[in-house]
């Protein structure tokens, strides 16, 4: 079920009805679990198994490890059923066949003529987030940083909240099961009109950005071949613009779904887009994955306690697994390799000084110190911004002759600017350009003020009235035909 | 970054009544929304309906059938009418076929931009009842395996201008989706809706447009007689691109389009056959280029229906699949200047002679050889010139073929001498 569809809206409905109707914490929280596994058939109603069935064996592992205390060695095998059960799922669905493809091919070439099956199997949606939020729980309970959850409703809400399930954040069970603890759900207006402004805000990036511009998108790299330098790099920022228009439109929208019934769900964006290095970036993209992989892979790696040489390896695998945690493919592994090669360069020349500097465009500065802050920060940025696109490249185009010819056009840069010659009008480009004009003025605005939807929370309601007027009328304007699924759907 | 303010919920429930009261908050955000679309919807009114704003290929459509349906109203004339897709559309120039035809009858190119079939049925119940003596469609092969469904505006165009007649409705709603019947049930207010990405075709097709000396489409929606004129060739790296996309989109289900397709002409020609209109098929140059990338054996494929079509339905068939070459063409399907003179030149003498002679056969497809890039046609008047004939393409000559050595003898060749003259326009 997607959230721009008349579906959601009446199940939004009827949920916000049915906290109304039922007055008790239990009554609510059965509630919200069969909305959730309502909301996850409408897509495939087999594949509700899969999740019922990690969350009975998390369950089952959580509560075997709350049995005993803290470093009992049968906590250990708990977890790594937990562990492997997870992974196993997602190795089935997501990577059996990328592999058995792969050793085909390679077994062929050396004259062997057996070969692995492949799996009919479709790739449950939203497979990586709900997994890897429900192994967050385990290791934190082995742990001991959480308490085993007694109850298997409310952890099989945790597991399968439906603003979140299929796209994220991805929940900590430290953060969300406490909220989930004998609380009633009370309607509130500040939460509703929050929600709501947040949700608006998510709707209009999807629908007026990230699908208008993905469809310049995908005529560049669904066959990228013969494209002349500076298509590819149009193609490469589009992409940059349509994926954190895509992803940060679908965690708005949930956050903001969940605030309308009183639940908070951290941020997973924090304005990416102006980051002045590739680590600072991953400090403010998709905040939940690369905190996840922070504080379960990194961190027990060593982190940067063993050494340089040690972090640096540290880094590279868990970029790699960030990478390849995306899908089953070696542009994924590329894409994760890049990332974690230029963290390293970026590491090592100390360029990652930029993360957690206050007022890093010199924003609150005056004059000639305004000027230097600024200048610096847009010449990282720009730097910035060139290894961003060419990381976009890898996660898009997935074909490997294609990557290939994508990433030599974009690096060795001819300069062939007739635009004009590659049928790229059926993209409106036109259209895209200005909506692409608006998105970054919005967003430099949005970055200004805090966050759009924060700031209309205390706008008079004249002005609010009019920001509805104008976003109904641009969504009703440019509302595509096709109905299209959100990009991190795929993961 | 702004505090987030959320109130969380706590242990203790409130009562129903206040939960009912908060839900007022968003009432003003969802009653401004849908003003929003409200007003929307009267603005698209205005733009669409009332000023045409909208991309030129939809509003070639709207003119076609507002022409057709004009011309329905007064005395048949007798005149040709083309049937086609933009390379008829930038192919053809009518001002270089009337020459050629009897004194009184003109010839009017109704092209619908990435038209086939489909599209025709859209135009055909008004193009029926203004009476043409003949209805040419002109078949774009990469078309007819490509077979393009018409998009939800194009049905909601079709509704909201009622396109669509009982017996229209009856006669091709087997063709459509249920899609796409349903879009035709619409509400007026519904298809509204559909039309909201009209204005935005057109700013952009504008703003295209603008940067180039003098509008390419300026005034072309309601031009039915000169040819859409490109300005310049697209690059030969983006030719080749097109048509790798071309080839790599065609699928196995092009078999089954194809069918529908010329299931689809077959429908149209008994259509028009009831009214006295009589038909001919005209098979397009394609690119030589594009040719090669399909490879023989796929069009061969596509001749042989249409040649069983055409006898099927003893429909005049004319190959013009070799007729240019590389260099006449703009991109990978349209002709471009060189291309356009020789096409009309050729369907001027070949319809000339059609329309002059009157089609008489019961039983045949007549089927048009050339040589690829035949240059040494280029003459607007008929028998004069050698023909240069080859057996490519050549699907039903063995069985009605005489005289073939000389350029006026086209439908002479496949004339059969036992039939009388056709006052059917098909004999079906």
């Amino acid at each position: 079920m997607l959230f721009q569809t008349l579906d959601f809206g009446v199940l939004l409905a009827v949920v916000l009805v049915l906290i109304i109707l039922l007055r008790t914490h239990s009554l609510q929280l059965f509630m919200l679990l069969a909305a959730s596994y309502v909301f996850y058939m409408w897509w495939n109603p087999l594949y509700i198994l899969l999740i019922v069935g990690s969350t009975l064996v998390d369950y089952v592992s959580g509560f075997r490890m709350g049995l005993r205390e803290v470093g009992d060695p049968k906590r250990k095998k708990w977890l790594w059923f937990s562990v492997l059960t997870n992974l196993g799922l997602l190795g089935t669905f997501k990577y059996f066949n990328f592999f058995a493809g792969e050793l085909n091919v390679g077994l062929q070439q050396l004259g062997v003529t057996a070969a692995l099956p492949y799996l009919n199997v479709l790739l449950p949606v939203g497979i990586s987030f709900y997994t890897f939020q429900s192994m967050s729980y385990t290791i934190d309970v082995y742990r001991g940083k959480t308490e085993a959850e007694r109850s298997i409703v409310r952890f099989a809400t945790y597991v399968a909240f439906f603003p979140q399930l299929v796209a994220g954040p991805i929940l900590r069970s430290t953060d969300f099961l406490p909220q989930l603890r004998g609380k009633v759900i009370n309607l509130k207006a500040a939460n509703l009109r929050s929600g709501f402004h947040l949700f608006l805000n998510g709707l209009v990036k999807k629908m007026l950005v990230a699908d208008q511009v993905g469809r310049l998108v995908d005529l560049i790299f669904d066959l990228p071949q013969g494209l002349p330098s500076p298509i590819i790099a149009l193609g490469a920022f589009a992409f940059a613009i349509q994926i954190y228009a895509d992803f940060s439109a679908y965690s708005d929208m949930a956050i903001g779904v969940a605030r309308m019934m009183g639940f908070h769900i951290p941020a997973n964006f924090r304005y990416p887009n102006f980051s002045r290095s590739i680590s600072e970036f991953w400090t403010r993209w998709h905040i939940s994955l690369s905190t996840w992989v922070r504080d379960y892979l990194y961190f027990p790696l060593g982190g940067s306690r063993k050494g340089i040489a040690r972090t640096y390896i540290n880094l590279l695998i868990t970029m790699l697994l960030m990478g390849i945690w995306h899908g089953a493919g070696w542009n994924f592994f590329m894409y994760g390799l890049f990332n974690g090669v230029v963290m390293v360069i970026e590491r090592a020349t100390r360029w990652r000084t930029a993360i957690g500097d206050p007022d890093p465009w010199g924003m609150t500065l005056h004059g000639w110190a305004k000027a230097r802050v600024f200048a610096v920060s847009a010449f990282k940025w720009l730097i910035f911004m060139y290894l961003r696109m060419l990381s976009c490249i890898f996660f898009r185009v997935q074909d490997t002759q294609d990557l290939i010819y994508s990433v030599k056009k974009y690096i060795f840069f001819d300069f062939d600017f007739t635009l004009g010659s590659w049928g790229l009008a059926q993209a409106n480009p036109f259209l895209v350009a200005v909506i692409t004009g608006a998105f970054i003025l919005l967003h430099w605005f949005s970055y200004r003020v805090g966050g759009f939807a924060g700031w209309l929370d205390e706008r008079p309601a004249t002005v609010r009235w009019l920001i509805y007027f104008a976003a109904g009328f641009a969504l009703f304007a440019l509302w595509p035909s096709e109905r299209v699924a959100y990009i991190y759907f795929q993961f | 970054m702004a505090a987030e303010r959320i109130e969380t919920n706590t242990t203790s429930p409130t009562p129903r009544s206040a939960n009912l009261r908060a839900l007022l908050a968003l009432v003003d955000g969802l009653f401004f929304t849908l003003l929003a679309g409200v007003v929307f919807l009267v603005v698209i009114h205005w733009l669409v309906v009332d000023l045409r704003v909208m991309p030129v290929t939809r509003a070639r459509l709207v003119e076609v059938h507002e022409y057709l349906v004009d011309q329905a109203g007064q005395e048949p004339t007798g005149d040709l009418y083309f049937l086609g897709s933009s390379v008829l559309l930038e192919g053809v120039d009518c001002t270089v076929i009337d020459p050629a035809l009897p004194e009184g009858t003109q010839s009017y190119n109704l092209a619908l931009m990435g038209a086939g079939a489909p599209q025709w049925m859209l135009i055909a119940d008004a193009l029926r009842q203004t009476q043409p003596s003949w209805v040419i469609m002109t078949i774009d092969l990469t078309g007819v395996t490509g077979l393009q469904k018409i998009p939800e505006e194009g049905m909601a165009i079709a509704e909201y201008w009622n396109f669509f007649t009982p017996a229209a409705h009856d006669r091709f709603s087997k063709y459509f989706t249920p899609e796409q019947l349903a879009a035709l049930d619409k509400s007026d207010l519904a298809s509204l809706l559909d039309f909201r990405v009209f204005p935005i075709g057109a700013f952009d097709m504008y703003m295209r447009e603008v940067s180039k000396p003098g509008l390419r489409y300026d005034g072309y929606t309601t031009n039915f007689k000169d040819p859409w004129v490109r300005k310049s060739r697209v690059s030969d790296v983006s030719t080749e691109r097109w048509i790798t996309d071309k080839v790599n989109k065609a699928t196995a289900q092009d078999q089954q389009a194809m069918d529908e397709q010329i299931a689809m002409i077959d429908e149209l020609i008994g259509w028009f056959a009831d009214k006295d209109v009589r038909c001919a098929m005209v098979v397009a140059p394609v690119n030589p280029r594009l040719a090669r990338a399909f490879g023989d054996a796929e069009t061969e494929r596509v001749m042989t229906q249409l040649a069983a079509l055409a006898k099927r339905t003893a429909t005049p068939l004319l190959d013009h699949r070799t007729l240019l070459s590389e260099s006449d063409y703009a991109d990978h399907v349209h002709p471009y200047e060189p291309g356009r003179i020789k096409w009309s030149q050729r369907l001027a003498a070949d319809l000339g002679e059609l329309v002059t002679r009157g089609h008489t056969s019961t039983e045949h497809a007549t089927s048009e050889h050339t040589t690829r890039g035949d240059t040494t046609r280029g003459d607007t008047t008929r028998g004069d010139t050698t023909r240069g004939e080859t057996t490519r393409g050549d699907t039903t000559r063995g069985d009605t073929t005489r005289g073939d050595t000389t350029r006026g003898d086209t439908f002479s060749e496949s004339v059969p001498s036992e039939t009388g003259p056709d006052t059917t326009g098909g004999g079906r």
